[in-house]
C-alpha cells in the first residue's frame, strides 16, 4: 500500500517518468496515472457515446491495457492521448461487437437535436452541450479526431469506413459546434461565404 | 491546417469533463489489476502442481519399485558391514538409526519414492511460482 507522503512524491513527477516506473512494476506510480488521467478517458468515452457505466468499464480496460503495454510508451507522445486512443479503439471494438449482435434487429434512429438548438445559442456554451446537437457518428467522429487525437485517416481505418464519409461527418459536426460554441464566427462565416 | 476553432476544441476535449471521484475509479482500476494478478499466480502455480502431479504417477508406474526392492536386497551386506566394526556406541546408534531409513521392503520403497516424487512436485510448484512472480 502507498502511503500518502509517496503519493504526494508521485504526484509531483511527469507522466513519462511515472509510466517508466509502471513500467518497472511500480503499481503506485500506474495508480498515479490512472488519478491524473482516468476523468479524461470517460470523459472522451462520453463524448463518443458512452453512458455513465460504459464510459468507466471501457476506461478500466483501456487502463490495464496501458499497464500491460507501458513498455511501448516511449513518451513520444501525452501518455493522456496514448491512452486515450487505446480507449477509443476498444470502445469502437466494442460497438462494432454490439452491432454484430444487433444485427436483424431495427436499427435506432439517430437523435436528431433541434430543441436545445436556441438554448445553447444563448450564454456560455459547454462542449459536453454543444456536442449533444451532433448525431452519433457527427458526435463519434470529432470526439476520435479532436478528443481522441487520431487522424482522419487513422478515424476512417478504426471505424471501418470510407475516408470520405469520416471527413463530411467532421466537417458536418464541426460546423455545428462553431455555430453553437462561437455563434458570432459562425454567422461571420455564414455571410462571408 | 487546423484554424483556431480547431485548436481551441482540441483544448476542450483535453480538458477532463469533471473530477468527481478519480480516486474511487483508480482504486477500482488497481483492484482489478491486483484481482488479475492474483488469478494468473493461482493458474500458474495450479499449472505446476498439476504438473507434478502427473510426474509423481509416472514415476510410480515406472516400476522403479521393483527396482529400489531388488537393490535394496543388495543394500542388508552394507547395513551390516557398516555397523559391525564400529564399537562406539553412539556413533553405531546413530548408524543405525539412519539405515533404519533404507529400504527394505517394497512399500518402504514405494514410500521413499513417493517422498522424491512429491519433493519434485514442490519444486516444480516453486519454480512455476517464482516465473510467475517475474
Amino acid at each position: 500500500m502507498s502511503t500518502s507522503g509517496d503519493r504526494a512524491a508521485l504526484a509531483g513527477l511527469h507522466d513519462v517518468e511515472l509510466a517508466a516506473r509502471a513500467a518497472a512494476g511500480g503499481r503506485a506510480a500506474f495508480g498515479e496515472l490512472v488519478r491524473r488521467h482516468g476523468s479524461g478517458v470517460r470523459g472522451l468515452l462520453r463524448r463518443m457515446g458512452a453512458d455513465h457505466a460504459l464510459a468507466d468499464d471501457i476506461a478500466q480496460d483501456a487502463f490495464l491495457v496501458a499497464y500491460e503495454r507501458v513498455a511501448e510508451f516511449r513518451g513520444e507522445g501525452a501518455y493522456a492521448g496514448w491512452v486515450k486512443r487505446i480507449a477509443a479503439r476498444l470502445y469502437l471494438k466494442r460497438k462494432a461487437r454490439e452491432a454484430k449482435a444487433a444485427l436483424g434487429r431495427e436499427p435506432a434512429e439517430p437523435e436528431e437535436s433541434s430543441g436545445h438548438g436556441e438554448a445553447l445559442a444563448v450564454g456560455r456554451m459547454d462542449l459536453d452541450e454543444a456536442l449533444k446537437a451532433l448525431t452519433p457518428a457527427e458526435q463519434l467522429c470529432v470526439s476520435l479526431c479532436y478528443g481522441a487525437g487520431l487522424s482522419h485517416s487513422e478515424a476512417a481505418a478504426a471505424l471501418e469506413t470510407p475516408l470520405g464519409t469520416v471527413k463530411s461527418h467532421v466537417k458536418r459536426g464541426l460546423d455545428k459546434l462553431r455555430s453553437r460554441l462561437v455563434p458570432e464566427a459562425a454567422a461571420g462565416r455564414s455571410v462571408g461565404g | 491546417m487546423a484554424d483556431r476553432f480547431e485548436t481551441r476544441l482540441e483544448r476542450m476535449f483535453a480538458e477532463p469533463p469533471w473530477d468527481d471521484d478519480a480516486d474511487r475509479f483508480a482504486d477500482r482500476v488497481q483492484g482489478r489489476l491486483g484481482r488479475g494478478e492474483r488469478t494468473r499466480k493461482l493458474m500458474i502455480g495450479g499449472a505446476g502442481l498439476i504438473g507434478g502431479v502427473i510426474a509423481v504417477a509416472q514415476v510410480l508406474n515406472a516400476n522403479l519399485g521393483a527396482a529400489m526392492q531388488s537393490a535394496g536386497g543388495e543394500l542388508a551386506p552394507v547395513r551390516a558391514s557398516l555397523a559391525q566394526p564400529l564399537q562406539d556406541e553412539r556413533v553405531s546408534g546413530l548408524l543405525q538409526s539412519l539405515t533404519a531409513y533404507l529400504p527394505a521392503s517394497s512399500t518402504g520403497t514405494e514410500v521413499v519414492w513417493t517422498v522424491v516424487a512429491l519433493g519434485l512436485a514442490g519444486l516444480a510448484l516453486l519454480a512455476t511460482r517464482l516465473m510467475g512472480e517475474v
